[in-house]
């Protein structure tokens, strides 16, 4: 009988976080995400990516331990934030609100500053440029 | 003066080699080290670290307390860019010393590994953990820097129901839904309780194991979701474990259920935080189920309950913020707790009003700089009447309690 309660106590809660994860699967749409590889120190990303309404894009590349969000300010600026934890560098969860650490719930703004602690220094930021074919991200 | 200039001379070569020796040049800045994550610095080593003290005037007792509540260094290590390793060592109450210590009188600190564990990175959202390490549980298990919540102690649901900071040695994975921007997940196991420890009255805090020697079979799954969405945080998450921490040959004497979840615990949590404009609002409900706390009492005499559960709210506004935007805050909060930590007892249990606890706190917090915090607060806690049964040293030495009673605290603390 002990055991049956266990079972079922694990199994309410095992179907409750499942069934919550399933509820928010309605809940938004994912960032676009591009995978790309880097020439030389640099990144290109096709204009393209940048969709009608579409103001941010994850950049993954192979060569670097965490992705890039790229912040489309205007047509000719972009924001390139490495999407690593300040704090204890953790990977971060971007929305198209804000960026979250799920770690430690450190919380930063497009501009890569801190919104809320632990992390107290602001994300890093990579240069970037424009030319006729998209966003050119500058590793070094 | 001869003697005072060469002492000068001395402070200024000294200062001087200071600044320009190799290895000051060799400290690292968390932006240099090991979260930069680039591949020119593929290996780094950092250091960094918290803490905090605190002065507690008991107003009924007419006592206080001072203390340097905890220090705590972390030292991390990127290996590479797969697998860096996080380690926190804490000391807590300040002096660890014995009779023989020069120190003169005997400490009443610990020392402690918060944590001790290797994070291997399988793509940039997800990764795994194994060693000694916090599953996410609460808000506090895991964010328990002191600069990060109000109050000069951390809220007391997240002590008595969730017994923070609770960290166990085994292996956890952590992950996003990649469909859904802001839901991440976590699945861990890990080495389970041990029902020995429980005590009447801190619910299951004295049964956590801590990463010393755990003993026994017992097994404990934690899983957790967490949501981001707009200006709002939510959290789900279960944990299930076996308690029993000794050999079979001893649990079966004792009658006790072995094997990796017996006599098991099952604990949830559901929490909800909204930050914005300078409003910080967070809620929590928890609750602990002990299904086998009859036969834990028939084998250690703690009194253990079936089921403990608890909730607060809390509203923070950062006065400060229209001018600082958060570098620089001022936050008035207040908090309201409500816990029963014996809301039912197994038929071999002692019903003690005690238990049945609410905390009201109102405070401020002050923080000149990130990572600084200088805080204030008053603590008003309200009990039951203690059941007389269960007092056994008799008046007049039996110590006074107070069913209201109300404490003021002052602290600061510090995170970089």
């Amino acid at each position: 009988m002990q055991r049956r309660t266990f079972l079922r106590q694990s199994c309410v809660a095992c179907f409750g976080l499942a069934g919550a994860g399933l509820l928010l699967e309605g809940c938004g749409s994912a960032l676009p995400l591009v995978k790309l590889t880097p020439v030389g120190n640099t990144i290109s990303v096709p204009a393209a990516v940048f969709a009608a309404q579409v103001m941010h894009v994850i950049v993954r590349s192979r060569t670097l331990e965490n992705d890039i969000l790229l912040v489309k300010e205007n047509d000719t600026t972009y924001k390139a934030l490495y999407l690593r934890c300040t704090h204890e560098g953790v990977g971060l969860t971007a929305t198209d609100k804000k960026i979250f650490c799920s770690a430690h719930g450190s919380i930063f703004d497009f501009n890569g500053n801190v919104v809320k602690e632990p992390a107290l220094r602001p994300l890093k930021q990579f240069k970037t440029s424009t030319d006729n074919t998209g966003i050119i991200i500058y590793l070094s | 003066m001869q003697g005072y200039r060469r002492l000068c001379m001395l402070i200024s070569i000294s200062v001087l080699l200071f600044w320009s020796t190799p290895s000051r040049s060799q400290v690292l800045t968390a932006e240099d080290s090991l979260y930069s994550g680039l591949l020119s610095k593929e290996q780094a080593t950092v250091l960094s670290g918290y803490g905090e003290a605190a002065y507690a005037l008991d107003l009924q007792k007419k006592t206080a307390e001072a203390s340097l509540r905890r220090v705590v260094l972390f030292v991390g290590h990127k290996f590479n860019n797969r697998i860096s390793l996080f380690t926190e060592l804490e000391l807590e109450n300040a002096l660890v010393a014995g009779n023989g210590s020069d120190e003169g009188i005997t400490g009443k600190g610990g020392i402690s590994m918060e944590q001790a564990f290797l994070k291997f990175n399988l793509d940039p959202t997800s990764y795994i953990v194994a060693g000694l390490f916090i599953p996410r549980v609460g808000f506090i298990n895991e964010n328990h820097l002191p600069t990060t919540f109000n109050g000069v102690d951390r809220p007391f649901l997240e002590e008595l129901v969730i017994p923070s900071t609770w960290r166990e040695i085994g292996v956890g994975f952590y992950s996003t839904i990649k469909s859904v921007p802001g839901l991440n997940y976590s699945v861990s196991l890990t080495n389970g309780l041990n029902s020995g420890g429980f005590t009447n009255g801190s619910g299951i805090r004295e049964g956590r194991q801590l990463g010393s020697k755990a003993g026994g079979l017992a097994l404990a799954a934690t899983g957790s979701l967490l949501y981001y969405i707009n200006d709002f945080r939510f959290q789900l998450s279960a944990y299930a474990g076996g308690s029993t921490a000794v050999e079979g040959r001893v649990a079966d004497s004792l009658a006790l259920n072995s094997g990796p979840f017996g006599n098991a615990v099952v604990l949830g949590d559901v929490n909800g935080q909204y930050i914005h404009n300078g409003w910080n609002i967070r809620i929590i409900a928890s609750a602990v189920s002990i299904g086998n706390a009859a036969v834990i009492n028939k084998a250690y005499a703690s009194n253990t309950p079936e089921l403990i559960y608890g909730a607060y709210g809390e509203a923070g506004y950062d006065l400060f913020y229209k001018k600082h935007h958060g570098e620089k805050s001022l936050i008035a909060f207040g908090r309201y707790e409500y816990m029963d930590l014996s809301a039912r007892l197994p038929y071999n249990g002692i019903q003690n009003d005690v238990n049945r606890k609410q905390y009201i706190i109102a405070g401020l917090t002050y923080k000149p700089v990130r990572g600084v915090a200088i805080k204030l607060d008053y603590v008003h806690r309200i009990t039951g009447e203690p059941n007389p049964a269960l007092i056994v040293t008799p008046f007049p030495q039996q110590i006074p309690y107070y069913k209201s009673n109300g404490f003021l605290n002052v602290g600061m603390a510090y995170n970089f």
